[in-house]
């Protein structure tokens, strides 16, 4: 072992710019151990010092995670009486029980995940200050109703005038003793109190990492950049691969609002230009709440590529809604979109207002419902990956190539809590116990982040996350395998060796499909197994596989096609109204092969698979139902009218547990979980993506 | 001579200045007071509203006190931060300046900005320095305080008390003949092959249905093994001996014929290999506690003063936000 580390420590720099596996070459031949099924030659780069796993899967395994995660060192956490600190949150995740705040702030809620996590990156807000946005970010604090929060979020000028002078009268005529000044901030004092944060950030993961060759729990080291000018969500979680890490976090302090391309550029100078063994990427979150700033089109070439380099992933559903697609069932049209199954876990609004919600009330002019026509189309992943493609067309290289994950974005340390049945909240005391129905309705668990990997360790999870082998769940378990090539035929669904022939004969979710061999059109191969579920409680069964394709005319049109290729829409499964257990027959498994009969070799296109599930109750219904309330019952309005009564809480409690679903957009008692693998991308021949030597490391 | 000089001295005018000047001074010059915190009526009253603003609920005698509590730790931690000029930091100066901008009070830079909030006493107000000081104070005064590092016998002692957590699961790896469904056909044709199993693994596998998680599965404990096939089937086959053919076993996709091609037996890591992650948890318990010792020991460098008043806050008239008008 000594002289392995010496090894790696010696070699690392030089080792990383030689091609990875001569270093895990060396590193393997001192250490396998039983598993005879590690190769020679390992398929990631090894850059740290460990054993290989046990249960080491040449085929690859699906590692289920959460890569967005919230402890008390985030403030917005903090002021919601929230106190488990990153070490917590991996307890959580690994099974152990933790105590969250009820709906007063005391510390008395018991908070245990039903199946622990693979892997988890904790990624609290670098700006240590919190949002910037607080003053509209929690309405139960009384910085909220700070008079000059309470301007900020008025857009009446006098009103603004008007708090104005009260600070100044305020301010001025208060007097104020000089302060002692003699105790100078020296520098290492006020450092140490800053990097002190991220020191025990690293440091509760390497605690947490399984290093042994159980492989049992990665941790990842990460943060959350939080950009937010104007509630408009430009965050991105920075994860990176190891424990060799940037020294500071490079927040918006350091790059300032609006920039956030001068988050990569930092990151390359901090982390990926150090030869040190430093690699990260940053994954966007909730670009549904971006007013439609998360994908612009990038302004010059180093943009583009850093976006390219760094952003390889995108959070496609979490606790702050879904942000595949957007289909209004009331106005009976999307988004550039006409695929129904978008209207699932959607916020109205598309800036992070949609938080402001208290004692039932919604408190903010700027969170009120965006109409179709107007909200950015952007803001919906599958808009801009066809935008991507038609950015390709006209300048050779498709910005906006990105796999999907899913996480929770939970703000009380609870990572993988996104079990709709066991559903704790994710902002403190703010979503805890009767408040959740009250002031979070129309929020949801969250998801998990799925990466197909060889082995439950750094390496191996941030390859796959960086080759995008990954596929996002809405909270439950289901396992997908998705495969691209030019020869599927339908009798692969029958073979034994079908993961073989899928890796030999075409490439997996999140790749460039390979080159085009004649003339055929592309084969897409989909399994799907049924989450397997928990004891005395199985996975709800799989109603049907879908492709997504998206593709981009000989005029730069963008168009988008939904296609049913396996199981039953019209299954007839429904939940029963008491108990919520599921009712009518699905499927555990479901495999399809499917070519693409309009193909056309000229246009690029993407793929991706969407896998969904029967009904089954949402956490809103479980938890109204909890109460007395029975969103199914036309007694409803009554029951919440009483159980209102009952608590001692202020405001309409739960009203929103009435709410018909024939009167709302987006929402419904029952839900579809579903999955939704990374796209490949087909190029026309000729076509090929320009490959610059900054998006090519 | 001495006597002289000296008897020159007492007499010498510029001597008796400074005599005078340093009694002077010790009468004068008292200890430097101690500074106060006082916390009065209407404070209490604040903060009682707060809490049930927070929560919809009135606060307790109870509550009350521990709200105090905190709010006079709280503001030791925001004095002490400012002393050491805390509020010099990047961050804090980057926040005046966004207030400064919210409030429109200056059309001038970003000095500007700062210096017109630092006029409304922003930096004492505003919620998120306040809380970004005080937390910066607690982990300075946690890295200024080194604790003890844990010797062999408190390793020894953690080990013992938290073994279970050290605990590596019993493995399996796990070959398997798959028939889906649940129905009577499929639970047959598993006690058919069962009846007449092939000798070679391969061919035993390929007279079942296609499963695709695979059928020979590397060394999985049991959670990795229900995460696979679900809890019943992890927990029924990590019962079962090696070397022969089980079943049918019931798993969440149907049915299967199962081989324990190896077996691993559970055991403990030992103390050497799992000494750096307690010697982490040891120190960070110490840290904690030694955190606390340090507020403490600050607190009676303050007088504490709190309004002689009742706590209780059931005759408090409080704003209701629930039926005023939305923003």
């Amino acid at each position: 072992m000594r002289a392995v580390k010496t090894f790696l420590s010696t070699t690392i720099a030089g080792a990383l710019l030689l091609s990875g596996s001569v270093l895990a070459e060396a590193t393997e031949s001192s250490q396998t151990s039983v598993n005879n099924n590690i190769p020679e030659e390992l398929p990631f780069t090894v850059t740290e010092e460990r054993v290989r796993c046990a249960s080491y899967e040449p085929m690859k395994q699906p590692l289920f995670g959460d890569l967005h995660v919230h402890t008390s060192y985030s403030f917005d956490s903090f002021v919601s009486s929230q106190r488990n600190t990153p070490w917590d949150a991996y307890r959580y995740a690994k099974g152990e029980a933790i105590t969250l705040p009820d709906e007063s702030g005391d510390q008395k809620v018991i908070a245990q995940i039903q199946r622990p996590l693979d892997f988890t990156a904790v990624t609290d807000h670098a700006e240590f200050l919190g949002q910037i946005n607080v003053c509209t970010d929690d309405p139960t604090e009384p910085g909220y109703w700070f008079p000059y929060c309470m301007m900020t979020r008025s857009n009446t000028f006098p009103i603004q005038l008007l708090a104005a002078s009260y600070w100044q009268d305020l301010g001025v005529s208060s007097t104020r003793e000089n302060r002692d000044k003699s105790f100078a901030c020296t520098l290492s004092d006020c450092d140490e109190g800053q990097a002190k944060y991220w020191s025990n950030i690293q440091q509760a993961a390497e605690d947490h990492y399984d290093r042994t060759e159980a492989c049992n729990f990665t941790t990842m080291v990460g943060y959350e950049y939080t950009d937010a000018p104007q509630y408009k969500n430009m965050h991105r979680n920075v994860i990176f691969r190891n424990e060799k890490v940037a020294e500071k976090t490079i927040s918006t302090y350091e790059t300032g609002s609006y920039n956030y391309p001068e988050l990569w550029k930092e990151l390359r100078k901090e982390c990926t230009d150090k030869g040190n063994g430093c690699d990260v990427i940053s994954i966007p979150h909730n670009p549904n709440l971006s007013g439609g700033l998360m994908f612009r089109d990038p302004l010059n070439d180093e943009e583009r590529d850093n976006r390219i380099y760094f952003e390889p992933l995108v959070e496609l559903v979490q606790h702050k809604a879904a942000s595949e697609c957007r289909y209004d069932r009331l106005a009976g049209r999307g988004v550039q979109t006409q695929d129904e199954l978008c209207d699932f876990e959607q916020a109205v609004a598309d800036n992070l207002s949609m938080l402001g919600t208290v004692y039932g009330k919604v408190m903010t002019e700027t969170a009120k419902p965006v109409p179709v026509e107007e909200y950015a189309p952007r803001n919906m992943v599958r808009n801009a990956l066809k935008d991507g493609l038609k950015l390709g067309q006209e300048t050779g290289v498709n910005p906006f190539k990105m796999g999907f994950i899913g996480s929770t974005d939970t703000h009380s340390a609870t990572p993988g809590g996104a079990e709709e049945d066991n559903y704790t909240g994710h902002l403190g005391k703010r979503d805890a116990g009767y408040r959740n129905v009250q002031d979070h309705f129309f929020d949801n668990p969250g998801g998990h982040a799925v990466v197909w990997a060889e082995e439950n360790s750094r390496d191996s999870i941030f390859n796959a996350l960086r080759n995008r082998e990954t596929y996002a769940t809405s909270g439950t378990r289901p396992i997908i395998r998705f495969f691209a090539g030019w020869d599927f035929t339908p009798e692969m669904c029958g073979s034994f060796d079908l993961v073989q022939q899928g890796y030999n004969r075409g490439v997996p979710m999140g790749s460039d499909m390979k080159p085009r061999p004649g003339s055929e059109a592309p084969t897409i191969l989909i399994t799907a197994l049924k989450d397997p579920g928990i004891y005395g409680h199985p996975g709800t069964d799989l109603q049907r596989l879908q492709v997504i394709k998206g593709w981009v005319d000989e005029n730069g049109k963008t168009h988008e096609k939904v296609i049913d290729i396996a199981g039953d829409p019209n299954n007839g499964a429904t939940v029963n109204k008491n108990t919520c257990a599921p009712e009518g027959q699905g499927y555990t498994s479901l495999c399809g092969v499917w070519q693409d009969p309009e193909f056309d070799p000229e246009q690029p296109a993407f793929y991706y698979a969407r896998v969904v599930e029967n009904p089954s109750c949402r956490w809103s219904t479980l938890q109204c139902k909890s109460y007395g309330v029975d969103p199914f019952s036309p007694q409803c309005e009554a029951q919440a009218a009483e159980q209102t009564e009952n608590m001692d809480g202020m405001g309409d409690i739960f009203g929103r547990c009435c709410i018909d679903p024939e009167t709302e957009p987006f929402y419904s008692p029952t839900i579809q979980e579903r999955a939704w693998t990374s796209p490949v991308w087909y190029t026309p021949e000729g076509k090929e993506p320009i490959k610059t030597a900054s998006t090519e490391r | 001579m001495i006597r002289r000089i000296g008897r020159r001295l007492l007499l010498s005018p510029l001597m008796h200045c400074l005599w005078l000047g340093l009694t002077l001074l010790w009468v004068t010059a008292e200890p430097e007071p101690a500074p106060v915190i006082a916390i009065s009526e209407q404070q209490i009253k604040d903060l009682q509203v707060q809490w049930q603003l927070q929560t919809g609920r009135v606060p307790d005698t109870q509550q009350t006190e521990r709200l105090i509590a905190v709010s006079i730790e709280h503001e030791i931690l925001f004095q002490e931060a400012m002393n050491r000029r805390f509020d010099q930091l990047p961050v804090v100066k980057t926040r005046l300046q966004q207030l400064g901008g919210f409030l429109k009070l200056t059309s001038g830079g970003a000095s500007d900005r700062e210096r017109e909030a630092l006029k409304l006493g922003l930096d004492q107000t505003d919620p998120l320095i306040r809380r970004y000081l005080i937390s910066a104070m607690q982990e300075v005064i946690a890295a200024e305080s080194p604790v003890e590092e844990p010797d062999q016998i408190a390793l020894e002692a953690y080990y013992q008390n938290h073994k279970e957590q050290y605990r590596q699961p019993a493995t399996v790896k796990v070959s398997h003949v798959f028939f889906g469904g649940f129905g009577q056909r499929a639970l047959d044709r598993a006690n058919g092959l069962l009846s007449s199993m092939p000798a070679s693994t391969d061919e035993a596998i390929q007279s079942g249905d296609p499963f695709f998680h695979g059928h020979q599965l590397p060394l999985l404990n049991e959670q990795q093994l229900e995460k696979k096939l679900g809890q019943e089937f992890a927990r029924q086959v990590m019962t079962l001996g090696s070397g022969q053919w089980h079943g049918p076993v019931a798993s969440s996709y149907g049915y299967h014929l199962v081989m324990i091609e190896e077996k691993q037996q559970g055991m403990y890591r030992p103390l050497a290999d799992v000494a750096e992650n307690i010697r982490s948890h040891i120190l960070r318990d110490r840290r904690l506690s030694m955190l606390d010792q340090e507020i403490e020991a600050m607190k009676r460098n303050y007088i504490i003063e709190i309004a002689d008043v009742s706590l209780d806050a059931s005759t408090i008239t409080f704003p209701d936000f629930s039926r005023s008008q939305t923003l």
